[in-house]
């Protein structure tokens, strides 16, 4: 009499605890899970009129930030894109006021000189008047893609940089 | 009442089983139903928000660095798209925190949503509980197109909503679980029952029918239903109980016959004998005038004739216990009288051969014939076995051996005590069996043999006991206890 009650006792505790284990009443956390891709989002002003400057966020990321170029009157009056050398100033002159206030920075050192710009099919050559080996990863990172945008081109081009000592790094691309 | 606890126990146990089956089943299938649709219910509710989301932001419009103010609009009126639920939209560009609502910045969204939607960009989500309740976070990365790819902007909106109608719809499952498991247990309850009660009663059955047996009612049977092994044991059982019935028959008989012929013969030995003793009579009567041979031959066959007639009439007697014919004629009598009577009958009055304690008053219920054969057998007995003087004591004893209280149970205790040597330790338990010879060579003593048997029927046929001993002197103690009933027993 008292065996099997144990026994079942034993049981059914062991089911229950099954049981809870098994589901856990409610709603459970989870870990992150990835579903899809990002959401694509429109960037203004348009490819056309825009300069692609890149500095970096809060947590050392690449930010893109999209300037005008080009006006609406440039473009009927047949003005070419902004040019190579007028926007790598632009970079090293760092982020501006309201870049700054959303946290944006840069890790480019002031630059003395302008930058030469030699633009081909598929490949830029970007000579600073400093020494480039100096420069660290995401400095240079800024660099290449943003050259890579220079002269309307599309972020696929060959990036070469080179020094004020004639100093050649290995050419890179965005 | 153990029979009782056993009942019980197997027919809980059978209903425990039932149950135990009922209820795993019930939960097996309560929790695999359970599992599945609360996986679906929440599957359909993050798809949806992460699509829906991903749709919404999809139609901003941006400024590079984004700027908080029109951003604020924006997200305000993406809130008021929440699908499936309402949900609160927080933007994270930079330094900049920007929401939908009154805090700038989400409590529910985890450092690691935040860093995986920076790392990857790609959407995703994650459940949190915050403070008991669930909330669901979907972590939208914004991208653009930039000439042959597309950048991260940097920018990851948040959307946060609450589980709560989820969470209620899974606490709802688990409700319906419950209360449909609870009288499906109770609807397993009547055939648990029904099954225990079809074992039950052939168990029920067997037992009675093994309790009759016992009691000696041999022609018992049991019903034999159906054809399970239960059904066998009854068959089983009520074969064994017909062979048994017929063995025992088979030993009653020729038990009965034994003891027919036994009581034929001395029947038939009686009228002859009692011829034959009138004969002798008259034959010891003429022996002085006959020669001294021939006058002890008479006297020899005279005093056999005698003792055989005694033994007829014992064995009469035996056969009457056997047979069950004896009777018992009780009287109110005077115990103390009535073993005078006897002593006196027998001509035991020598104080020297026989002495008495007996004290007046002793009243008991006795069938007095019987009573007297049972005293004259034990002081014949104690006189011709052991030596005298041979002591009677009578008293009155409570049941339990304490203090003899009003209205407590009590017996009559009569002992014979001898003053000879005591009856050797190997003859006493045989003592009271018929034609015992104590010592093989003393195969021809007075007696008949049967007259301690018979002295042991007619106690049992009071209800009482003998017992044979030794006493601390060494004489042999005969005790009879009678019981006396309760009204007799103040002395």
């Amino acid at each position: 009499m008292r065996r099997p009650g144990t026994a079942a006792g034993r049981a059914l505790a062991v089911c229950a605890a099954v049981t809870a284990a098994l589901t856990g009443c409610g709603v459970q956390e989870t870990d992150v899970i990835e579903v899809g891709g990002p959401a694509t989002v429109s960037v203004s002003p348009v490819p056309d009129q825009r300069v692609l400057l890149f500095f970096l966020s809060p947590e050392g990321r690449l930010a893109p930030v999209s300037r005008q170029g080009r006006t609406d009157a440039d473009l009927k009056a047949g003005m070419g894109p902004v040019d190579g050398s007028k926007v790598m100033t632009m970079l090293f002159a760092g982020p501006g006021a309201g870049e700054r206030e959303a946290g944006l920075r840069t890790a480019l050192p002031q630059l003395e000189q302008g930058v030469e710009v030699e633009s081909s099919r598929g490949s830029v050559a970007i000579t600073l008047s400093l020494d480039v080996r100096s420069l660290g990863e995401t400095a240079l990172r800024q660099v290449v893609c943003t050259a890579a945008y220079l002269d309307g081109g599309d972020g696929s081009a060959q990036v070469l940089v080179i020094g004020n000592d004639d100093e050649t790094l290995p050419s890179t691309h965005c | 009442m153990r029979l009782f606890r056993a009942r019980i126990g197997l027919r809980t146990r059978l209903v425990l089983a039932f149950l135990l089956v009922a209820a795993v089943s019930a939960a097996t299938t309560a929790t695999l139903t359970y599992r599945e649709a609360r996986t679906a219910i929440l599957k359909q509710a993050q798809d949806t928000a992460v699509a829906s989301f991903r749709e919404r932001v999809q139609e901003l419009s941006l400024r590079l660095p984004v700027e908080p103010a029109p951003l604020q609009e924006q997200l305000r009126a993406l809130a008021r798209q929440g699908k499936p639920h309402p949900w609160v939209v927080f933007a994270e560009y930079g330094s900049m925190r920007v929401s939908s609502g009154i805090a700038p910045e989400s409590t529910v969204i985890t450092p690691e949503l935040r860093r995986a939607a920076l790392a990857h960009p790609r959407g995703g989500f994650q459940r949190i509980d915050k403070n008991g309740e669930p909330w669901l976070a979907v972590a939208m990365p914004a991208v653009f197109r930039a000439g042959q790819a597309v950048r991260p902007t940097g920018l990851v909106l948040y959307a946060v909503m609450p589980l709560a109608d989820e969470e209620a719809t899974v606490r709802a499952m688990v409700v319906a679980a419950r209360d449909g498991a609870v009288p499906g247990l109770a609807v397993a309850l009547v055939p648990a029952l029904l099954a225990a009660r079809s074992v039950l009663r052939p168990v029920r059955d067997l037992r009675k029918a093994a309790q009759n047996m016992g009691s000696g009612r041999l022609d018992t049977r049991i019903p034999v239903r159906g054809g399970d092994e239960l059904a066998g044991l009854a068959r089983t059982f009520n074969e064994s109980a017909r062979e048994l019935e017929r063995t025992v028959g088979e030993l009653r008989e020729a038990e009965a016959r034994a003891r027919r012929f036994a009581s034929d013969v001395s029947h038939e030995l009686r009228t002859p004998l009692a011829g034959m003793l009138a004969v002798t009579e008259v034959l010891d009567e003429d022996a002085a005038r006959l020669a001294p041979d021939t006058a002890a031959a008479v006297r020899l066959i005279s005093a056999e004739t005698g003792k055989l007639a005694v033994l007829v009439e014992d064995l009469m007697e035996i056969s009457r216990f056997d047979a069950k014919a004896a009777e018992l004629n009780t009287d109110e009598v005077d115990v103390a009288r009535t073993i005078h009577k006897t002593l006196t009958s027998r001509h035991w009055t020598d104080p020297a051969q026989v002495s008495t304690e007996l004290p007046d008053g002793i009243r008991a219920r006795l069938d007095p014939r019987r009573f007297d054969v049972v005293v004259a057998n034990l002081v014949g007995n104690a006189l011709r076995h052991g030596s005298a003087p041979v002591v009677v004591r009578l008293r009155t004893e409570p049941y339990g051996g304490g203090e003899l209280g009003t209205h407590g149970a009590a017996r009559l205790v009569t002992e014979v005590t001898d003053s000879g040597p005591g009856i050797p330790e190997d003859v006493l338990p045989h003592i009271f069996e018929r034609f015992y010879k104590a010592d093989a060579a003393r195969s021809r003593s007075a007696g008949s043999g049967l007259g301690l048997a018979i002295t042991l029927e007619n106690v049992r046929l009071h209800g009482g006991t003998i017992r044979a001993a030794n006493g601390p002197a060494g004489g042999a103690v005969f005790t009879v206890e009678i019981p006396l009933p309760r009204e007799e027993a103040t002395a």
